[in-house]
């Protein structure tokens, strides 16, 4: 009896001495954690938000940055919505302290037997976590959250914290705010929204996922059972009244977008600009939270009208391979006007228009137009242009044989017309007889960078350097502005979260080529649109155009590069695998620049 | 280019400066050319070899 009476003691004295320990322990390491954790200044992260991508006349293109968020003071957010979410999350906000005892109690009783987390964290709880922690669910994170929500109510009014929580706190769909998440789930701004809107906002902020209808009936089943207990929530605290909730109907909510903000070509259009703006030395801080604010040179109607071109008329692809690429720039300036980088930036990251290559094929043979017309060459000089010939390559020291496409005869046929039907049985000696370096010279004068390898040789003129799409539409701006080379850009302008500028672009401009040497390369490539490779596409433009087809070797690159003293465009269709043909697509025998890519150039 | 010129004037191209003159000028031995025979080879050519053939190109 006296073992058992004692270890009774023991029992009581042991527990005593744990509960009390585990209570001086905690309280040791809740004082230690008050005086080291440091709470980032809140404001700069609820000021942060993403980087804005602008078309030039100022409409949103898309956004760079981990969330979707657009800060709004308070005040501009309905008090029935702020009720709501009141309703839902936390009824005494105003009237408790920065903790609930009571629910970080049950969250570490649950936490403690390997339980999921439990809720009941406070409004300013709730933000501290957002904003400052990491998702991971710990005791130690837990505590620093109840850390920093102290803290925070010690620096900041409720006011101050509610409108921070309201600005970061997560609804879904990617977005992050009370103002993203009413442009995203039913496309209006905050202040517009109804009670009933207001309701569902405040429901899906519990779980998000779990209460989008977008997933499934059963979810919006769910929201509504949510919803209905908001409404209930701000009846019970006078919030509404019983016959204001009783009127309320579920609203309609958008569909979801089933993309990320990269998804589709516009991806490619933010992927390049964050690339400029890192080589123009804005950091990935700046960019993902800076707020700032990008005007590009893309023009919304000239975009659109890229993709819409592109989209109607690229034929199906059956080896699911094929790649198609636009760039338009504006001649004189350098600016970007649209560009087509791809399909789809989630499914390949690689820019059609400014990273990939491809053979250009006769893309190149006004460079070697152009040696010729400045060497006093005229348009009107006749050539022999019957195939097959052979040419003795004064350079290599090597018989050099070249063929017609379809081996077509252009027997004495003069340089304007060789241009028109891109014979190359003229384009050979025409280079052998200007000179293959002069050709590449011109070529580089045009734009077509450094890094494209050439190699001095008869066959330079038919392209078989391998450039990118933007390369040869930048050369071809230059013939439509008369001989200026301008240095391609996207971005225009850029301003900060405060609007002032940051970086303001300057056209990088210069006279390469004399106007009369222009004046009549343009006269030579109208002829590819009127009577020649690319006359058929273009029977119904309604402009003065000119350009030049591009097919490469086996068909396996077709380019169409054209231009309107307004602008000029390259389009071009290649696959991954240079050495496949394009032949078979959109049921054609043989695809070449003068099909669909000066089909889509006509459209665009 | 339709659509995105669309309600931007339609501007002419600047006249043909007719580098060299108007009249014909001919050119047709302006390199010098070997036997057509050649490229039609089947087999390698004998010294001196021939260089890569560019085949089709338009």
């Amino acid at each position: 009896m006296i073992d058992r009476e004692n270890l009774r003691t023991w029992f009581i004295r042991g527990t005593i001495f744990t509960l009390g320990g585990g209570f001086v322990l905690f309280s040791f390491l809740f004082v230690y954690a008050y005086f080291t954790v440091h709470i980032p200044d809140p404001n700069a992260y609820v000021n942060s938000q993403a980087t804005v991508i602008e078309y030039a006349d100022g409409t949103p293109i898309g956004r760079i940055g981990a969330e979707d968020r657009v800060s709004v003071p308070l005040a501009s957010v309905p008090l029935n919505l702020r009720h709501a979410i009141m309703a839902a999350e936390d009824k005494n906000f105003y009237n408790e302290h920065a903790f609930s005892p009571t629910g970080i109690i049950r969250a570490l009783y649950h936490n403690l037997l390997g339980g999921s987390l439990q809720g009941g964290s406070t409004i300013t709880q709730q933000y501290a976590k957002t904003a400052f922690l990491t998702p991971q669910r710990s005791i130690q994170r837990k505590i620093k959250e109840i850390v920093i929500a102290v803290k925070l109510e010690q620096q900041q009014s409720k006011d101050q914290i509610f409108e921070n929580y309201l600005n970061t706190i997560y609804f879904g769909r990617g977005s992050y705010g009370v103002q993203t998440a009413s442009d995203v789930f039913f496309n209006r701004h905050v202040d517009q929204l109804t009670i009933s809107q207001d309701a569902v906002l405040a429901s899906v902020l519990n779980a998000p996922g779990y209460y989008d209808p977008a997933n499934g009936p059963q979810y919006l089943a769910r929201l509504k059972a949510r919803w209905q207990y908001v409404l209930d929530g701000m009846v019970k605290e006078n919030w509404i009244t019983k016959q204001q909730a009783a009127k309320q109907v579920f609203p309609d909510i958008q569909p979801r977008v089933a993309s990320g903000s990269l998804a589709g070509p516009k991806g490619y259009v933010i992927s390049w600009v964050e690339n400029q703006l890192q080589t123009l030395g804005f950091t990935q801080d700046q960019l993902q939270q800076g707020g700032l604010v990008v005007k590009t040179t893309l023009e919304k109607q000239a975009q659109e009208a890229a993709v819409d071109a592109v989209s109607k008329r690229t034929p199906v692809d059956k080896q699911g391979n094929l790649r198609v690429a636009l760039v338009s720039i504006r001649p004189g300036t350098g600016e970007v006007v649209a560009m087509y980088g791809g399909q789809d930036y989630l499914k390949s990251q690689l820019n059609n228009a400014t990273q990939a290559i491809a053979e250009a094929g006769s893309s190149f043979k006004p460079f070697a137009l152009i040696a010729a017309l400045q060497q006093g060459i005229s348009l009107q000089s006749v050539w022999d242009g019957t195939s097959p010939q052979v040419f003795f390559d004064p350079g290599s020291q090597t018989p050099y044989s070249v063929f017609n496409y379809g081996s077509e005869q252009f027997p004495n046929v003069s340089l304007l017309n060789a241009t028109a039907h891109s014979v190359n049985t003229v384009f050979v000696p025409l280079t052998i007889k200007v000179g293959p370096q002069n050709v590449i010279d011109v070529a580089r004068q045009a734009g077509i960078p450094q890094s494209v390898a050439m190699v001095a040789g008869p066959s330079v003129a038919l392209g078989v350097a391998s450039p990118h799409v933007i390369d040869l539409a930048t050369a071809y701006a230059t013939f439509a502005a008369q001989g200026i080379y301008a240095k391609p850009y996207i971005i225009s302008e850029v301003l900060g979260n405060n609007q002032g500028v940051l970086f303001q672009s300057q056209v990088q401009a210069q006279k390469v080529f004399d106007p009369n040497v222009m004046a009549d390369l343009t006269t030579a490539l109208q002829g590819v649109t009127t009577k020649g490779t690319a006359a058929a596409a273009l029977a119904d433009f309604p402009r003065p155009s000119a350009g030049k087809t591009g097919t490469t070797t086996d068909n396996a690159a077709a380019w169409f590069n054209g231009y309107t003293p307004q602008l000029a465009t390259t389009v071009a269709l290649f696959r991954d695998d240079a050495t496949q043909t394009l032949n078979g697509i959109g049921g054609l025998n043989a695809v070449t620049g003068g099909s669909f890519p000066a089909r889509i150039w006509s459209l665009i | 280019m339709k659509n995105a010129l669309k309600g931007q004037p339609v501007l002419p191209f600047p006249p043909a400066a007719n580098i060299g003159g108007t009249d014909p000028v001919p050119m047709q031995n302006a390199v010098p050319t070997l036997d057509p025979a050649l490229a039609q080879s089947p087999t390698p050519i004998p010294h001196p070899a021939p260089a890569k053939t560019p085949a089709k190109k338009k």
